[in-house]
């Protein structure tokens, strides 16, 4: 070998400011010359080097993931994916049947002339997120299982994330189906109210509870206050005449039911750390 | 300087039953094995110490911090590794998605630098060949592997775990080992079992608990020396000693007080732990 890379251009080598056609020129002679490869060697501990390795790995180790990965993954940072998608609610199965049963109810809707299959949607499509929030989370539904508790990471974050999650993906799907029901566009609005209702005060009532247990009780609660509104009529009735049978459908009871979500939700932020409490007993 | 893990009077009980009894403790760095039979309250104590339980009475110290206080919990918990006896990983998980997980959890954020420490881990268990693979087509000691690996996500200054070699085979357990003392010195590791080959290779020093009371605190070394001149090998079982087992000679191993003229064979931490589990208590005593 005659020549070997002067000390300027393997400076410039290690600190990737050659241009192009030098680094290559620099490469091509490092094939050949082990004198140099040896000078060269330490700059593997280089931070650019460091890091490109890092962003090599990181792409290789990058798994396809589920569906809901993908899908989250095109709107948030991949460490939030991550979070939300190992929530049980958001397994394709719990999907299916959710959106089953909102398909079902909106099929009883059409078919059953109108007011009892609307009832049969209004009242089942507010527990769809329910049932999906207090299955985001909990301390035994967590894959970490007792793990996730001994983390610095929140409870109260994880558990409200899962909570928006849910309610992002169940809502809409709720929503468009409900934009179908007969009867004009304002039964496609009477669920939202008890929806948020029922979920913020799972979300509440989990800083001491069981959610499961929680939504359990609520479910209880929500179909007795609702019973009136699925109760058949003696005669036929108009839509809108039939969801007026039920306080929980009318202004006062959506409008209450609305006071009720935002003061759930402010007592659960305001009681936080009450959640850490909970699975340490 | 003060001990890592402190426990003074801590009692738990559920529904009755006394998980543990003022017990009083202080756990210097290095590695301390927790003996004891089943429902000696081994658990509940891990428990406490990697903050995942709260005590009824009595106060604890860990890391510098008090985990009662949110703060002080918090910070124990971003100096911890657990690994507790049920690892919960989901199986529909590959054990690179689980330890990925946990390591958000832990408040990895940076994607780069979480997948490097996620290889790490899995390196340092021995499943780097198999981090892609689904948790369902692990083996059980694989599982338990990659429990370990979450543990040792971020290089914990505390590790607390609950029967690690569980479900380990014979070379798993030496690999184990291997990690374990491949941990810097200042790190404390808590490390419940009913392996006492597993203390004596791996634990300078052990605690023995038994029905939730602490009967041992100290050296490995002095827990054989419990029974130094205790342990004998005859032809039959001795009615009179404490414990008494056929060995793969055929001879017959006593631990107790011997007969004069006994043929005394070296004691082993087994040996002073199966003597202070085998005294009756003093209700026992008394009923």
């Amino acid at each position: 070998m005659s020549w070997h890379v002067d000390p300027g251009t393997s400076a410039g080598y290690r600190a990737g400011t050659l241009p192009d056609a030098g680094a290559a020129s620099v490469e091509a002679h490092l094939l050949h010359c082990a004198a140099c490869r040896a000078d060269l060697a330490g700059s593997a501990a280089d931070p650019a080097h460091e890091r490109t390795w890092a962003t090599v790995t990181a792409a290789l180790d990058a798994e396809p993931g589920s569906a809901t990965e993908r899908v989250l993954g095109s709107a948030l940072p991949p460490h939030v994916v991550r979070l939300l998608a190992a929530a049980p609610a958001l397994r394709r199965t719990w999907w299916a049947a959710g959106t089953g049963l909102l398909a079902l109810a909106l099929v009883a809707a059409h078919l059953g002339g109108g007011a009892v299959g609307t009832a049969v949607f209004l009242v089942s499509a507010p527990l769809l997120p329910l049932a999906g929030v207090a299955l985001a989370y909990s301390a035994v539904d967590d894959v970490a299982g007792e793990v996730a508790g001994t983390t610095p990471f929140p409870r109260f974050r994880l558990l409200l994330m899962r909570t928006l999650a849910v309610a992002a993906g169940t809502l809409p799907v709720a929503g468009l189906l409900a934009l179908a029901l007969p009867g004009g566009t304002r039964p496609a609005v009477l669920w939202l109210a008890p929806a948020l209702a029922l979920c913020s005060l799972t979300l509440a009532l989990s800083a001491r509870l069981d959610p499961r247990r929680v939504a359990a009780a609520l479910t209880v609660l929500w179909l007795a206050v609702s019973w009136t509104t699925l109760r058949p009529p003696r005669a036929p009735v108009p839509v809108v005449a039939a969801l007026e049978r039920s306080l929980a459908f009318r202004p006062p009871g959506q409008a209450a039911l609305l006071c009720l979500a935002v003061l759930a939700l402010v007592v659960a932020v305001t009681r936080r750390t009450t959640f850490e409490d909970r699975s340490r007993r | 300087m003060t001990s890592p893990v402190t426990l003074a009077g801590v009692g738990k009980r559920f529904r009755g039953t006394t998980a543990l009894d003022h017990v009083t403790l202080d756990l210097p760095r290095g590695v301390t094995g927790l003996l004891g039979p089943n429902g000696a309250g081994k658990t509940t104590l891990l428990r406490i110490v990697a903050t995942a339980l709260s005590p009824d009475a009595g106060s604890v110290q860990v890391l510098g911090a008090d985990p009662a206080d949110p703060a002080g919990r918090l910070a124990i918990r971003r100096r911890l590794g657990y690994l507790p006896q049920e690892s919960g990983a989901y199986a529909g998980f590959t054990a690179f998605a689980f330890v990925d997980y946990v390591a958000v959890l832990k408040e990895m954020t940076d994607r780069a630098a979480r997948h490097a420490e996620v290889r790490r881990v899995l390196e340092v268990v021995g499943l780097g060949d198999r981090m892609h693979s689904r948790i369902r087509t692990l083996s059980g000691g694989m599982r338990r592997r990659v429990g370990l690996a979450q543990a040792l996500l971020g290089r914990p200054d505390l590790l607390v775990l609950d029967e690690p070699t569980v479900g380990l085979d014979p070379e798993q357990r030496l690999r184990f080992r291997e990690v374990l003392t491949g941990l810097g010195t200042d790190t404390t590791v808590l490390l419940s079992t009913h392996l006492t080959e597993d203390v004596a290779a791996l634990c300078p020093r052990v605690v023995v608990l038994d029905r939730g009371r602490v009967l041992f605190e100290g050296a490995t070394a002095d827990l054989s020396r419990l029974a130094d001149g205790r342990v004998w090998d005859a032809d039959a079982a001795d009615p009179l000693a404490a414990v008494s087992w056929r060995t793969a000679e055929g001879r017959f191993r006593n631990v107790g007080s011997p007969p004069p003229g006994a043929d005394l064979v070296p004691a082993g931490p087994e040996h002073g732990y199966l003597l202070l589990t085998s005294v009756p208590t003093a209700e026992e005593m008394a009923s």
